[in-house]
């Protein structure tokens, strides 16, 4: 009776004052229910890795095929103990972010440009519909031609393929603007500039995050496949070399760790998204 | 062209003397706007407007859907250029929006991603306004004008969290935060419910009387008209011209019930606005 009461309570608040979910006690609620949700997950989750333990030892399952979840985990413990990780997490993840800050500023750029500029758009547009249709990954034996096995074909092979998802979801956020909305600007005389900054790059945003959350993925696999091709450094190096041992349980460790990244990753962009695009509200 | 300015100046100079339009707050003469389509033939939008509107008027411009007077209300605003005629703000002739005009849209147009005040603070910060704009608080400025449209309160709220009329309201107090001599408003009601919109007719009197603005506002609305306006211009269908203008001499304030006080009036005005767009039958 009283959870009820409470809830009468707080949806009479929300009709009135829109910052209602503030209120401690919602915020309460709000943490329970997450408590809730999590445990549900670990449970679930938790029980399906159970599973899988359960039938490679109850079907004696080769470990060289498919190994234990916790031959994986010791896996994962002495990979970074005795053989190095951290230092191809460090050569992967520098890659990938080098290759991504150059994909987004010139992304960004260039989306801009064909925005603004006509002259651009029909310029440029018919090189991006043949550049989008050759699959990027098949660019990669003729980068490492170019550039060599160095740190710098792969940062090249991240950026390229980051690149245009990064392109396409920033061109549809700057012409994603409220197109009433020039006639605003006009009507209070903002100049050109005023009105890409304040309209343009601001209505950019939301369509802007969604490319930046596949293009960082997409780094990801440009810089480990750049690796597979040839470094001697790299997450993509050393799943090449387990693969030569048959330690098939050091990959599945390396996915482990090329999940986090992908994991955590997600989580910051979604981060930057909701701190600057809070205004499109609850939907 | 110096000289065709100086043959401007002269004549205006010359109308402003013969007559008492020199105080017009706009006025449009011989106004004509065509669009050139994409398979080469031209549209009309109107032709042949001439509309004068003296300083604190409210004038509603009345017309059936399409008949050119969004277009026309544009070009008096100057978002817009005429095809031919002339158009002056306070006696001087202009090209683009002039700086005594704020223009309300049909819809609320508001940024999604700033607050209510920042909204309506919005034509303070740009355009270059900022910079002669230093003395006064713009805070302050913000809240006087959201008391005006009944907003106090709602300085922090964003705009999705508004309802369409609220929205609405705030789109008015930007308009009016330069506080511009004229008012220009293209339908700035018609998306809302028949309820909300009446009791927004009789808050933008109130409006009107308390900033001592000029408005002019399109409208096809006879009802909506009849409760603002001093003065209907009907126009036709399209291409749109002025085919008729009435003064509206109901007693003000008005509200509702003094409306339907003297109905003879009120329907009188009703019946002859219909004539004029041909839907009294």
């Amino acid at each position: 009776m009283a959870v009820v009461s409470g809830q009468h309570e707080s949806a009479t608040r929300g009709g009135i004052t829109p910052q209602s979910d503030s209120g401690p006690r919602s915020l309460q609620r709000r943490l329970l229910r997450a408590t809730a949700n999590g445990v549900l997950i670990v449970a679930v989750y938790g029980a399906c890795i159970g599973a899988w333990q359960l039938l490679v030892e109850a079907l004696q399952v080769p470990k060289y095929i498919l190994p234990a979840p916790s031959e994986v985990a010791v896996a994962l413990w002495t990979v970074f103990a005795n053989e190095g990780l951290a230092r191809d997490l460090y050569a992967t993840l520098v890659e990938m972010l080098a290759g991504l800050a150059i994909a987004t500023v010139s992304a960004v750029i260039a989306a801009a440009l064909i925005e603004e500029f006509p002259i651009v758009r029909r310029l440029v547009y018919p090189a991006l519909v043949v550049l989008q249709s050759i699959p990027k990954m098949a660019v990669a034996p003729l980068i490492m031609i170019w550039i060599g096995l160095g740190i710098e074909s792969k940062i090249t092979l991240a950026a390229l393929v980051a690149f245009f998802p990064l392109l396409v979801n920033s061109m549809s956020g700057f012409a994603g603007y409220d197109r009433d909305a020039l006639d605003l600007f006009k009507s209070l005389h903002a100049g050109r500039f005023e009105t890409f900054v304040r309209l343009k790059l601001r209505a950019f945003l939301p369509s802007f995050f969604a490319g930046l959350k596949v293009g960082y993925m997409f780094a990801l696999l440009g810089a480990i496949v750049g690796e597979f091709l040839g470094s001697d450094a790299g997450l993509g190096h050393a799943i090449v070399q387990m693969q030569f041992q048959l330690n098939v349980a050091g990959v599945f460790a390396v996915l482990v760790v090329l999940a986090v990244i992908g994991f955590v990753g997600e989580r910051l962009v979604a981060l930057a998204e909701w701190r600057w695009t809070r205004w499109r509200g609850r939907t | 062209m110096a000289h065709q300015d100086d043959d401007i100046k002269k004549h205006t100079r010359a109308a402003a003397l013969l007559s008492a339009d020199f105080a017009a707050a706009v006025e449009m003469s011989d106004g004509m706007k065509v669009f050139k389509k994409e398979d080469g033939t031209s549209l009309v939008a109107f032709e042949g407007v001439s509309l004068s509107v003296q300083p604190r008027e409210f004038v509603c411009v009345l017309g059936p859907s399409g008949c050119g007077k969004t277009t026309m209300l544009r070009c008096m605003a100057g978002l817009e250029a005429l095809t031919r005629g002339g158009l002056t703000v306070f006696g001087k002739p202009v090209s683009g929006v002039h700086r005594d005009v704020a223009v309300v849209f049909q819809r609320p147009v508001l940024l999604p991603w700033l607050t209510v005040a920042e909204n309506v603070q919005l034509p303070l910060r740009v355009g270059g306004y900022g910079r002669r704009d230093s003395g006064v608080s713009a805070k302050e400025r913000v809240a006087a004008l959201l008391e005006l449209v009944g907003l106090a309160g709602f300085e922090a709220a964003y705009p999705y969290e508004l309802s369409g009329g609220m929205q609405q309201r705030a789109s008015i107090a930007r308009a009016l935060s330069r506080d511009p001599g004229i008012l220009m408003m293209d339908e700035p009601f018609g998306a809302l419910d028949a309820l909300t919109r009446q009791h927004m007719n009789f808050e933008l009197v109130n409006i009107w009387h308390k900033s001592g603005s000029t408005i002019v506002l399109v409208t096809h609305n006879i009802h909506e008209a009849l409760i603002l306006a001093d003065r209907v211009v009907v126009m036709s269908e399209r291409p749109g011209r002025i085919v008729k203008e009435l003064l509206i001499d109901l007693p003000r304030p008005r509200t509702a019930k003094s409306l339907k006080d003297e109905p003879d009036h009120y329907l009188g005005l009703v019946r002859e606005i219909e004539e004029c767009l041909g839907v009294a039958e």
